[in-house]
């Protein structure tokens, strides 16, 4: 790859790293994991990136990869919190109710199978479309739209034994 | 108050810690990766024809094979999951008086983790913990019994760090009395990717180089003597992932196994993977044709898609000298359900369980041990041994709404499993 390919790429790291970290964050529940699951996507981006015509394939592919890596890795270990050997200190700003929230949100999304999490995740945080959520996994609408229910149906579940209320999704299609 | 799932997906990722991977170095990973695949694909030329040659003569070998059934393994059975007695109830079951905490609290917020990592055919323990609290390195021991102090084990080499965070070698028992190392997380340093498989000592240290390039990596292998195997991800089929098949001896070649892999598992020395088309084949570690087994499924029931299966727990999978265990689907589409399957090499049916949603099947000596889920609201889930010999179904934990923090493993005649009071290891001696 040139040189100003690699410039190209790392100006791309550097823009899209931060939300495909939160996005692999609320599919593994673990900073640190999301970050090495992300840099694992970015290097697969990488091979691919010549092919790579704009901005927003680039993105797509990478928000695919880190998906994949994720579920793929997820398969591998046991359904648990597993924490890792060393947490980057976390700053102030994580005011107790948003850590509340974190935790609260971490502990129903790990009683959500991976592929169901994923669709929950990338429909409900990414924004995306059914189609555009079919894509990413790789599989179709309907499975989606299915897989999509069964998670938020055991997600809500899971919020009212944590709280005794009820979990709200915005009207999307 | 209700509230709104996007609402509470943003608050729960607005205070991200700092990223630890640079974007920088991130790009000269990638550069690396990408050298060593570009020497791979040129250098490798040959072996790949070679490669294509062994894989086509492998798969039009197709043996079918009939040998006896298992004298002493009940044939046929189908057993429900009200069926199960409580596993303290058996003849020959033998709690373990480990007293070493079995779970360890992260501190407000942060949950609870399992400290036993695993149970070996001897009854040896690995446990992991952090004594300085969980912001702090890992600790992991080696225990050869209750009330025994850790074994004295000389860890490999540091493996170096990822990007300024410090990794370690974390060791998982192996078939054959040996231990495996692999790192627990990717190493940015040269050369560093690949574990080590030492003795229970940590001594007859070997390295073996994992990354092939072209993003073939073996980051957890499967090991049988020598040799590893590992599955690579390819991408994305419309009913899951599809990976290939490698194999490697420590210090030769790689060797594609198999392409278009759902799932594979590799233990006393047999090689088993599901096909994203949903054929079960096998070989044996030392070599030899691939073979293709049918499954004994039950009517009504059908093979798990790659979907299902993938979806399926930690390891859809189970193997051992004697049997193979996996879920089958039952049931229709929009209402469908995953039973257990054990049978023999040659298709045998063994056991089929009922009355359960089955998932991370273990097999170990003439007994199967996996996680069941109350298909009645799937909230209630309990860990269960199945005895080959006897036929008799146990649970092991009560059943009850509770988030098991470790899968149940089965090793020999002990079995490792995790309910509300923690952890624990029992040895059954009764079959």
């Amino acid at each position: 790859m040139a040189r100003r390919d690699s410039e190209a790429f790392t100006a791309f790291v550097l823009a899209s790293q931060p939300r495909l970290r939160r996005t692999a964050y609320l599919m593994c529940g673990d900073w640190q994991l999301a970050s090495d699951h992300v840099q694992e996507a970015l290097i697969r981006v990488y091979r691919h990136w010549p092919r790579l015509r704009s901005e927003p394939e680039a993105q797509a592919y990478a928000r695919k990869a880190v998906v994949s890596v994720v579920i793929d890795a997820k398969r591998k270990r046991s359904s648990t919190e597993v924490p890792v050997d060393s947490v980057v200190d976390t700053p102030e700003v994580d005011t107790a109710a948003r850590s509340a929230d974190r935790d609260l949100l971490g502990r129903c999304l790990a009683q959500v199978p991976p592929r169901q999490r994923a669709c929950l995740v990338l429909r409900h945080y990414d924004d995306l479309s059914v189609s555009e959520v079919a894509t990413v996994l790789g599989c179709s609408e309907g499975t989606v739209k299915s897989q999509t229910a069964r998670g938020l149906e055991t997600l809500q579940a899971a919020f009212a034994r944590e709280t005794n209320d009820d979990l709200l999704v915005s009207g999307r299609e | 108050m209700p509230r709104n799932l996007t609402d509470l997906m943003e608050a729960a990722v607005s205070a991200a810690p700092p990223e630890p991977h640079h974007a920088s170095d991130i790009t000269q990973l990638a550069e690396r990766r990408q050298r060593r695949r570009t020497t791979f694909v040129t250098g490798g030329a040959a072996l790949a024809v070679a490669v294509v040659a062994v894989v086509t003569v492998g798969l039009t070998q197709h043996h079918p094979s009939s040998p006896e059934p298992i004298g002493r393994y009940q044939y046929g059975r189908s057993v429900d999951a009200s069926s199960a007695v409580p596993a303290s109830s058996l003849p020959g079951y033998r709690p373990e008086p480990w007293t070493i905490p079995s779970v360890q609290h992260l501190g407000p917020g942060r949950g609870a983790a399992p400290t036993y990592q695993q149970v070996d055919a001897q009854g040896r323990l690995i446990v992991q913990d952090w004594p300085n609290g969980p912001d702090r390195v890992r600790r992991t021991r080696i225990f050869d019994g209750p009330g025994r102090g850790p074994r004295a084990v000389q860890q490999p080499p540091s493996p170096g760090s990822n990007a300024g965070t410090p990794t370690v070698w974390l060791p998982s028992f192996l078939d054959d009395g040996r231990l495996l190392w692999h790192t627990s997380a990717p190493t940015t340093r040269p050369g560093s990717t690949g574990f080590h498989v030492t003795d229970l000592d940590g001594g007859h240290d070997v390295f073996v180089h994992s990354d092939f390039g072209d993003g073939i990596s073996a980051g957890q292998p499967w090991i049988a003597g020598d040799r590893m195997w590992f599955t690579s991800y390819d991408g994305d089929t419309l009913k899951g992932t599809s990976h290939s098949l490698y194999t490697a001896p420590f210090s030769g070649p790689l060797t594609k196994v198999a392409s278009h892999v759902a799932v594979a598992q590799v233990a006393d020395g047999r090689v088993v993977w599901v096909t994203t088309a949903g054929h079960l084949v096998t070989e044996t570690a030392a070599g030899g044709p691939q073979q293709d087994v049918r499954v004994p499924l039950t009517e009504g029931c059908r093979m798990s898609s790659t979907l299902d299966l993938q979806n399926a727990g930690a390891e859809p999978l189970a193997v051992s000298d004697s049997a193979i265990a996996l879920p089958e689907t039952c049931g229709p589409e929009n209402d469908s359900r995953q039973e257990l399957l054990a049978f023999d090499w040659s298709g045998r049916l063994l056991v089929h369980v009922t009355g359960l949603y089955s998932f991370n099947p273990s097999l170990g000596h003439d007994a199967l041990v996996f996680q069941g889920l109350v298909p009645s609201g799937y909230q209630k889930e309990a860990s269960f041994r199945y005895d080959l010999v006897t036929g008799t179904l146990a649970a092991l934990s009560p059943v009850a709404t509770y988030p098991l923090l470790q899968y149940p493993q089965a090793a020999g005649r002990y079995v490792l499993w995790y309910d509300r009071a923690g952890g624990h290891a029992a040895e059954f001696t009764g079959s």
